[in-house]
């Protein structure tokens, strides 16, 4: 492979935004959606998304060439720059999430402060958007730049958004089954059930992308697609990504559908747990398989 | 738009790499162990953090038999740079409307400018820990001098100048080298990125030179890119969640039917 300018902190760091994100988005609409509010299914996203988003920042840093200049990001005015407005989402999120964690943390004693509910709906619907932001920035980030396979369609954003989501219901699933939070069985089963319509959604977006890189009239642009369908990543798209993250939870979900076993069971973490390492895989494989045909205007030697 | 340019003619150039070597001296920059492209004499491989220049060879096959093209590779500096549009802290900015350029001391180091660059020209250092990339020597050329490589070129195929004089000099280039049979020559950086200040005279098509022919400034479909990424977040988001309740309420309503509910809901 040609030289990695971002790497494994990168993708990782990727990988974290869109599970806080995802997990975040997913809550707050499964509520919206459903007309009645799911305290628990809240409670545990914004104890997660808040500690996800500083370790993600705490990556964001440490991978900076000079991590003490990290301030200068946000005394700058550069909303034209993808990754000083993911930045500036970053840091207000985390502000608008420390709140929601006290708000969270005072409602767990049955306190309720004058207020309290105009203010749970403002800052709930601001979470919404800033976990929106989050999920799609890291994907128009890459798709602002001369790495062929990351800039050649515009189907990168579609598809990171929507494993974010799918990520989201599963560490929903999974989150509050190892708090011992008590998530109805009727919001278990929708959350699986939009997992795998998520699951399906991504297979056709990742298939559309792939298709789109194969025949794109982009000068490398198919080079590109035959380093990930091939080699030097094949092995991870496949396997990591196709079977391990797409096939295998989609064939899990069916199953569980048929059979039915109790929600508890620790079976049912499988499928959530398998789509959290196909969405790992999948950041690599795009991270990766972007810098490995150097860049537009200079083709490897 | 630029004022001054450099014109580097591809088909004057004879690869004797003294361009990297002025450059090295001028700049400062340190040696590294290097190794040779087999098959050419390109040396180092590439553009690097300590080396802003380089000479590419390539090796090109058509009716008039096989021959080498020579490309001298180094920052265009664009005038819709890429890497500028994309700096999340302003280090990377133009000087004087003309010059891109890098603050040493504002850099963070987070490589956007690295990936954004149609041209590769840009490159991260690891003992600063920032980005360095060549700088048409804006500290000789502001005294007067032209830059350091065209100071050193010995064929001629580098030049420095008013861009409008040199654009006229390479257009009747362009017609000596047609007239001599080479149909594909033309001039690159005209318009390209909104105007190159370094400016090539092409013995080819661009692509044989590693060239792309339109390059686009990375952030050309930024507003795209939020609309697909925010719509398909509100769609894709909605779509599941709306047709699963949907089909649970109804489903109620059918049977009027009152749901329990459990566990803190």
């Amino acid at each position: 492979m040609d030289e990695m300018v971002w790497g494994w902190k990168i993708t990782a760091y990727i990988w974290i935004a869109g599970l806080a994100g995802g997990t975040y988005m997913c809550a707050i609409l499964v509520n919206l959606w459903d007309g009645r509010w799911h305290r628990e299914s809240v409670r545990a996203a914004t104890f997660l998304t808040v500690p996800l988003l500083l370790i993600g920042a705490a990556l964001l840093t440490a991978d900076l060439g000079q991590p003490a200049r990290f301030w200068h990001l946000l005394a700058a005015w550069r909303p034209g720059s993808p990754m000083w407005l993911g930045t500036y989402v970053l840091v207000l999120g985390s502000i608008v999430g420390g709140g929601l964690i006290i708000h969270e943390a005072i409602d767990a004693f049955k306190v309720r402060l004058p207020g309290a509910d105009t203010l749970e709906f403002l800052v709930t619907w601001l979470g919404l958007i800033f976990a929106a932001v989050v999920a799609t920035y890291v994907a128009v980030l890459l798709t602002s730049t001369s790495r062929v396979f990351w800039s050649a369609t515009p189907l990168l954003p579609a598809l990171f958004v929507v494993s974010a989501l799918s990520m989201g219901a599963a560490t929903i699933l999974i989150f509050t089954r190892f708090l011992n939070l008590q998530l109805s069985e009727r919001m278990a089963t929708r959350l699986r059930q939009a997992d795998a319509i998520f699951v399906v959604f991504e297979l056709a977006i990742l298939a559309a992308l792939m298709v789109t890189l194969v025949f794109s009239s982009t000068p490398l642009a198919s080079k590109a697609a035959q380093d990930i369908l091939i080699a030097p990543l094949g092995p991870a798209f496949w396997l990591g990504v196709v079977v391990v993250g797409l096939i295998a939870p989609l064939i899990i979900e069916i199953l569980v559908e048929r059979i039915k076993p109790k929600t508890m069971a620790p079976v049912m973490l499988v499928g959530p747990i398998l789509v959290l390492i196909g969405s790992l895989v999948l950041r690599y494989v795009v991270v990766f398989g972007g810098q490995t045909q150097a860049w537009i205007s200079r083709p490897p030697v | 738009m630029a004022k001054n340019a450099m014109l580097i003619d591809t088909s004057k150039c004879i690869a004797c790499r003294g361009c990297q070597v002025a450059c090295k001296e001028w700049n400062d920059l340190r040696a590294g162990k290097t190794k040779m492209i087999p098959g050419t004499y390109q040396n180092p491989p590439a553009i690097a953090a300590n080396t802003w220049t380089i000479v590419r060879y390539s090796e090109k096959s058509d009716d008039n038999g096989t021959r080498w093209l020579f490309r001298k590779e180094q920052c265009l500096h664009c005038d819709q740079a890429s890497c500028v549009e994309v700096c999340p802290t302003g280090a990377m900015a133009k000087h004087y409307d003309e010059f891109v350029e890098v603050d040493q001391e504002w850099c963070i180091g987070c490589r956007y400018c690295v990936q954004a660059c149609p041209f590769g020209a840009v490159q991260f250092d690891e003992t600063t820990g920032t980005v360095k990339k060549c700088t048409l020597c804006i500290d000789r050329v502001l005294t007067g001098l032209e830059p350091a490589c065209v100071k050193a070129c010995p064929s001629g195929a580098l030049s420095f100048g008013d861009r409008e004089k040199l654009l006229t000099v390479a257009r009747g280039r362009v017609d000596t080298l047609r007239a001599r049979g080479s149909g594909s020559s033309g001039v690159y950086g005209k318009d390209e990125l909104g105007g190159l200040k370094v400016i090539y005279i092409l013995n080819g098509p661009p692509v044989a030179y590693g060239l792309a022919p339109n390059p686009q400034v990375a952030t050309a479909s930024l507003s795209s890119s939020w609309l697909s990424g925010l719509l398909a977040t509100g769609v894709l988001a909605s779509l599941p969640f709306w047709f699963l309740f949907r089909r649970k309420r109804e489903l109620a309503a059918e049977t009027q039917e009152v749901l329990p509910t459990t566990g803190g809901e």
